[in-house]
């Protein structure tokens, strides 16, 4: 008989599989947590241990179940007397970040994509976006520049998502982090939100306040709820080799249908002046994401007079010491008018344009190496 | 600190355990559904930490079975689904065709109890934990298992039964 078991053994189905991950498991408890609260939780319909454990004495659950409820009801009216905001410790870092529950669940509210389960390409994204370790690892141990270096932000890896832009082949990833230090912009333990985009012949761009590689500068550093919902975030990025170089991806609260962009502007980094206005453009937002092609950013269709002594703020682009072309960084506003179901907003947003300026013929690449 | 120190407890129990749930849902349904069950579970773990027992694995076992089945009741709801789950071939024995073939002649109560033992490795005793039945009950409902299971072997031998084509085999709900 137990070769039969032997047998039956060797013929196993599923003899090994990945190594599951928690992250999972914690959004769950952290959604009905934030749904019904921990002690409705236990009437949830699949919560029933085995038979083998529900032999429990009916006189000692009694017990536990009523010192559970005793002890929540203390809880709360301490929590509610001394006119705290109840605090939970971020599971997934060792040091002691806090998150505030309103912030969290403002979070969840406001973007579908959070209220999903995190599922293998949300995984994996913290890995892709996370090349030459600029997440997770920075993002949980580097100052960000507005607030020096008492500042930091602990990477939510449990509620980071992914998935890629409709029609498009770009994936946009969204971070949560939670600041560590009081700022002018963010509460200590208050979630914001990192929005980054990657995809075909761009590399990763990423809202943060953190300077990504290649000195591309982002428009701002994590975005509270409160921001979110009242100016979405923006990241633009270039394309390279593309004739139309510039993108931005702007994420927006759930129901909004369709963004506009008016008055849009690009204002001289050395100067301050306005380099050129564009015209109106509107984009359609699919899964909580508008995806707006600026075009015609070329420094001749801009009228912008190329800098004979090189960008401030850009970059040289060409092979060996012949100049394809300079790439001028600037900084660009536009009002942005929201339409959903129920209304509209407008708000002013900022990010950063990409003009193209072609090399005079003989332009060699100005570096020393090439004689400049 | 409590709540961090029961985070703390939830996550020890989940590197000892969740691979092992997660192959004991993979070994009964479809890899979507195993992947959200273990998650169930261990959700379920963490609204009953305190009834979680030093020795976990048959708790979150019996935790598993119980999701599995809530799983399958819902998903009775929807004909669409029934019909997807019916497609699916999980639990069946690979690499031996007279095996599989007489496995699956097995009631459900046969192939999981055997199943327990074989591919989770439970000693008996866990394997009642899980099964919510005795050491005696099990004792004789294995023996019982092994028999038919033995039975259904010779049968599919003698009839020339193992070509069969049986790809898959329905999931009870």
């Amino acid at each position: 008989m137990n070769d039969l078991i032997e047998r039956l053994r060797a013929a196993n189905p599923l003899p090994d599989c990945p190594e599951p991950s928690l992250d999972e498991v914690w959004r769950r408890i952290d959604l009905a947590d934030a749904a019904t609260g921990r002690a409705t939780a236990h009437l949830n319909a699949g919560s029933r241990p085995p038979s083998g454990v529900r032999r429990v004495g009916t006189a000692a659950l009694l017990s536990f179940s009523l010192a559970v409820v005793l002890g929540i009801v203390v809880l709360a009216a301490l929590t509610l007397g001394h006119g705290h905001r109840h605090q939970r410790t971020a599971s997934n870092q060792g040091s002691s970040v806090v998150v505030t529950r309103s912030s969290r669940e403002q979070l969840l509210r406001s973007l579908e994509a959070l209220r999903r389960p995190q599922d293998q390409a949300d995984r994996e994204a913290l890995r892709i976006f996370g090349r030459g370790g600029l997440l997770p690892n920075y993002l949980s141990t580097h100052p960000l520049p507005f607030c020096g270096s008492l500042c930091e932000v602990q990477l939510q890896r449990r509620l980071s998502r992914s998935f890629m832009i409709p029609g498009s082949r770009y994936r946009a990833a969204i971070f949560p982090v939670a600041v560590t230090h009081t700022t002018r912009e963010l509460r200590r333990g208050e979630l914001a939100v990192v929005l980054s985009v990657k995809g075909p012949r761009m590399g990763i761009a990423r809202s943060s306040a953190i300077p990504a590689s290649g000195g591309t500068p982002a428009a701002s550093g994590p975005v509270s709820a409160d921001a979110l919902r009242a100016n979405g975030v923006v990241v633009s990025f270039e394309v390279r080799g593309s004739a139309e170089i510039n993108r931005a991806a702007i994420l927006v609260p759930d129901g909004v249908r369709n963004v506009v962009l008016e008055n849009l502007t690009l204002t001289s980094p050395r100067t301050g002046t306005r380099l050129a206005s564009l015209p109106t453009l509107s984009a359609p937002v699919r899964d909580d994401i508008a995806l707006v092609t600026l075009k015609h950013m070329t420094a001749s269709r801009l009228h912008i007079a190329r800098d004979p002594d090189g960008p401030d703020g850009g970059f040289h682009r060409g092979k060996g010491c012949t100049l394809e072309s300079t790439v001028y960084i600037v900084p660009a506003t536009a009002q942005m008018l929201w339409k959903s179901a129920s209304a509209t907003r407008r708000s002013t947003i900022h990010f950063y344009a990409y003009i193209e300026a072609k090399p005079t013929p003989g332009q060699r690449f100005p570096s020393p190496r090439c004689g400049a | 600190v409590e709540d961090q120190e029961q985070r703390l407890r939830l996550e020890r129990l989940y590197v000892e355990h969740a691979k092992a749930v997660r192959l004991y849902a993979g070994r009964r349904v479809d890899a979507a559904a195993a992947d959200d069950a273990v998650s169930e579970v261990f959700v379920i773990a963490w609204r009953r930490l305190d009834d979680v027992p030093g020795d976990a694995r048959p708790w979150l076992l019996g935790c598993a079975r119980n999701v599995i089945s809530h799983q399958r009741r819902r998903a009775g709801r929807d004909a669409a689904l029934i019909h997807q789950l019916q497609a699916v071939s999980v639990g069946r024995p690979v690499g031996d065709e007279v095996l599989a073939s007489a496995f699956e002649q097995l009631s459900e109560q046969d192939r999981e109890l055997l199943m327990l033992i074989a591919w989770e490795g439970l000693k008996p005793s866990e394997a009642a934990e899980v099964l919510g039945c005795s050491r005696q009950t099990l004792a004789v409902r294995l023996h019982r298992a092994r028999k038919r299971l033995a039975e259904a072997m010779r049968q599919s031998q003698s009839t020339g039964r193992a070509g069969d084509a049986r790809p898959t085999r329905e999931i009870s709900r």
